[in-house]
């Protein structure tokens, strides 16, 4: 143990020890005024505060918080993303690139109302190859973003919010984006 | 309560809120959009034009359309508070992240413009 460790440690513990008496003493006259049963939950609640509370002295959590200069590791090339956060990663990104795609769509929108012609001529590209990639991509950015937000929208029901149930929800939207995305290939082709 | 921030509706809840009402209206027009594509596969001009002059199809488009505006406004939004910070860019972090949050309003008022002509411009 270093210096500093030693003084926060008996910082702690010294404030820790005012506050833990000055509380049992004060619940004490409290508890008097209570019945029975209100005594054992107070009792209760106040071993849970004081517990807590003497975590930091017992030389743990608080040496770390105190510590403002701590290193923030967010270099996102040395996380080595778990899936779950590759599929928020991801749900992100399509989400930015929808905004610029939308463009495209409402300028399909566009012109296939505006007249005959330009009707046809939204068909005749769409049989463009290149014309057919960038709707295919559009449309896949479209299909992934809804399928990881409907399963935000499951979890936001509480459904799935454990790691595990986060990691399994974050297999099957994978899954079911891959495959929706075939289909729409296969549907554009 | 702090109320002096930037996003949206204003609020972290409020902002939660508009953004899923809007993705469940924008998932039902997808949907709705998807169906109708793959039950008409010859599609002509005349029965496209019919579906978007009816008015229901308009006030399910502008809808739709304004869901999209305040849904991406509300993930975009997140999106630069998260990464265009003091801590990851500096100092010109703040007018950074104004100056981007402006050019992106400036193209949702654009997309909101011009859909709404779209969607109620013809005849």
């Amino acid at each position: 143990m270093n210096a500093k460790k030693a003084q926060y440690f008996i910082l702690c513990g010294g404030f820790s020890f005012v506050f833990l008496y000055s509380t049992l003493y004060n619940a004490a006259r409290l508890a008097r005024r209570f019945n029975h049963r209100a005594q054992i939950l107070f009792r209760f609640s106040l071993i849970l505060v004081l517990t807590s509370l003497n975590l930091p002295a017992m030389g743990y959590k608080v040496i770390l918080t105190v510590n403002k200069k701590r290193p923030v590791n967010l270099d996102l090339t040395t996380i080595n993303l778990p899936i779950t956060g590759f599929v928020s990663f991801f749900h992100r990104m399509t989400g930015i690139f929808l905004f610029a795609g939308m463009a495209a769509l409402l300028w399909m929108l566009d012109s296939s109302l505006d007249s005959q012609e330009s009707f046809a001529a939204v068909r005749d590209a769409s049989a463009n190859p290149i014309c057919k990639l960038i709707l295919w991509v559009v449309l896949a950015g479209l299909a992934y973003h809804m399928v990881a937000g409907i399963r935000h929208l499951i979890m936001d029901f509480g459904i799935g919010e454990s790691l595990k149930g986060g990691q399994i929800g974050a297999k099957i939207a994978l899954v079911t984006a891959i495959i929706l995305i075939a289909l729409i290939g296969v549907w554009i082709w | 309560m702090v109320t002096s921030i930037t996003s949206f509706g204003r609020s972290g809840l409020y902002d939660w809120l508009i953004q899923r009402v809007g993705a469940a209206v924008m998932a039902a027009y997808t949907i709705f959009i998807t169906i109708y594509l793959m039950t008409n596969p010859e599609l002509t001009f005349e029965q496209w034009h019919a579906l978007f002059g009816q008015l229901w199809m308009r006030v399910f488009s502008l809808v739709t359309l304004l869901s999209f505006i305040s849904h991406a406004w509300i993930g975009l939004w997140a999106v630069l508070t998260d990464y265009l910070t003091v801590r990851l860019m500096g100092n010109k972090a703040t007018i950074l992240r104004i100056f981007a949050q402006m050019m992106l309003g400036g193209v949702a008022i654009t997309y909101l413009v011009w859909g709404i002509e779209i969607i109620w411009g013809f005849n």
